[in-house]
């Protein structure tokens, strides 16, 4: 029998393109943020779950080091790019075994810090090693999936304009300025057809959650149902599904829904194509639509997606995204997302993906479905 | 270093004799069961798709291309071009780099 598990509190730190915070500086804040959110005292987490892709090994270990007396279970979560979303699925099997947990979730990353100029790729990969790019991957992604379906470049560079549009009103996101197609198209080429403006940033920055069994007290903001947090690792074969679709299926099976129930939804979009492939990967559209769907995924259309920025306009501190996209679902469900509210927003969906060049799509998927209570 | 992907130039990768899957890279053991045995592949393919990298790289200087090609034998990987390659050229898997051990593309003469 497992209990039901709500997100009771979340805080995002403004992401930042050129920061110099230390990682447990950032992680500490995020923290207080969420902490203070859900209206529970630091010494009644039971339990510490952090999700980063660069911090120092212990990352969990550095930062309750400084905090005098907090003596926690921490487990520490690497995924790459969705580190934070699997701390974040860890964290709620914590509370839905054991309904007295209290669990604290953190997500940070100096992504600016240790990739100014890229990310470098394990010497180990032997794609990495044959200089084959994050982006040059997602570059030929892009490519592929235009010459299949029918598609121009800018038909996806459509996601950045949309996504940076929807930044304008984030207060926590790295670009709150709107680009053009035109500006999109004519920024500089990183790996051909993508440009800069395809690509997220790397950032720094943290962002937390807490969950728990029980609603928490009258005074907090409205806790947030989790539906569902699944997650899927392992390569897969080269082709346009990814391990989305297969973790998406199982996510909507256990919160008994659909694609077409989702009010809101965050998904990965480190690279413009990698947004249209999740639309067709979550079943928000056929296979081979999704290019044609980017409008329709504006704040005030039919399904919003990436309201917050995404990691376009939000930048991308890899372990802190993840807790970023769920911060930002829980306040829409909550109702409190100010100018960039999707009206009337019951039921929102996560994703993120992660993994390193062995296959072009993916080799770790998560999807979160939250719920308004 | 990606030190057991090529040897002598040599693609390494395995084939399972339960399920028959040829896969890249070398695979140990296998969900169905099995355990894949080493297999040198043929190397020849073609090409599905390329990139040129013009930003970003720390591993070459820029502008290179990159492809993407599917071998005969079915596993699709990653690899420099050392000739300009366009999507569907019939190319051949060589290891280039000073240890000969850096996964590139030549077209097929």
């Amino acid at each position: 029998v497992s209990s039901d598990c709500f997100v009771t509190g979340v805080g995002v730190l403004p992401f930042q393109l050129d920061g110099d915070r230390s990682f447990e500086d950032m992680a500490l804040d995020a923290a207080r943020l969420a902490l203070a959110d859900a209206g529970v005292d630091l010494g009644d987490v039971t339990a510490l779950v952090v999700g980063s892709r660069y911090a120092h090994p212990g990352a969990g270990q550095r930062v309750t080091a400084l905090v005098g007396g907090l003596r926690v279970p921490v487990y520490n979560i690497e995924n790459a790019c969705s580190s934070g979303t699997t701390a974040f699925a860890l964290a709620s099997r914590l509370v839905a075994a054991d309904p007295d947990e209290i669990v604290l979730v953190i997500g940070a990353d100096e992504t600016a810090t240790v990739g100014r100029g890229g990310v470098t790729l394990p010497d180990a990969d032997y794609a990495g090693a044959a200089g084959v790019t994050h982006p040059a991957a997602y570059a030929m992604k892009t490519s592929r999936y235009c010459a299949t379906f029918g598609y121009r470049v800018d038909d996806i560079a459509a996601v950045a304009v949309k996504n940076r549009a929807h930044a304008i009103e984030n207060p926590n996101a790295a670009f709150r300025t709107a680009v053009t197609l035109d500006e999109v198209a004519a920024s500089p080429v990183v790996a051909e057809p993508l440009t800069l403006l395809h690509c997220t940033a790397n950032a720094n920055g943290a962002a937390a959650a807490v969950l728990a069994a029980a609603p928490g007290g009258a005074s907090c903001a409205p806790p947030v149902r989790v539906a569902a947090a699944e997650h899927a690792a392992g390569p897969l074969a080269d082709r346009f599904a990814s391990a989305t679709e297969a973790v998406a299926c199982r996510a909507f099976r256990r919160a008994g829904c659909g694609p077409d129930e989702i009010d809101v939804a965050e998904v990965y979009d480190a690279f413009t194509i990698a947004e249209v492939a999740a639309y067709e990967d979550l079943g928000f559209c056929e296979r081979g639509e999704g290019a044609r769907h980017v409008s329709q995924m504006r704040l005030g259309e039919r399904l919003p997606v990436n309201v917050s920025g995404g990691a376009l306009g939000r930048g991308h501190p890899m372990g802190a995204t993840g807790l970023a996209q769920v911060a930002e679902v829980v306040t829409q469900l909550r109702g409190a997302a100010g100018p960039r509210q999707v009206h009337g927003a019951r039921r929102g969906l996560v994703h993120t993906l992660g993994g390193n060049l062995r296959v072009l799509t993916s080799n770790v998927a998560s999807v979160v479905i939250l719920e308004a209570t | 270093m990606a030190a057991d992907v090529l040897e002598h130039g040599r693609l390494v990768g395995s084939r399972c004799p339960a399920c028959e899957e040829v896969r890249f890279p070398r695979q140990r053991w296998c969900a169905c069961g099995g355990v894949p045995e080493r297999l040198l592949l043929d190397g020849r393919g073609h090409v599905l798709v390329t990139s040129t990298v013009r930003k970003g790289s720390r591993i070459f200087p820029t502008p290179y291309q990159v492809a993407q090609v599917a071998l005969v034998e079915g596993p699709v990987l990653y690899g420099r071009s050392l000739d300009e390659l366009d999507v569907d050229d019939e190319v051949v898997l060589v290891g280039a780099g000073d240890d000969g051990r850096t996964v590139a593309f030549r077209r097929q003469t």
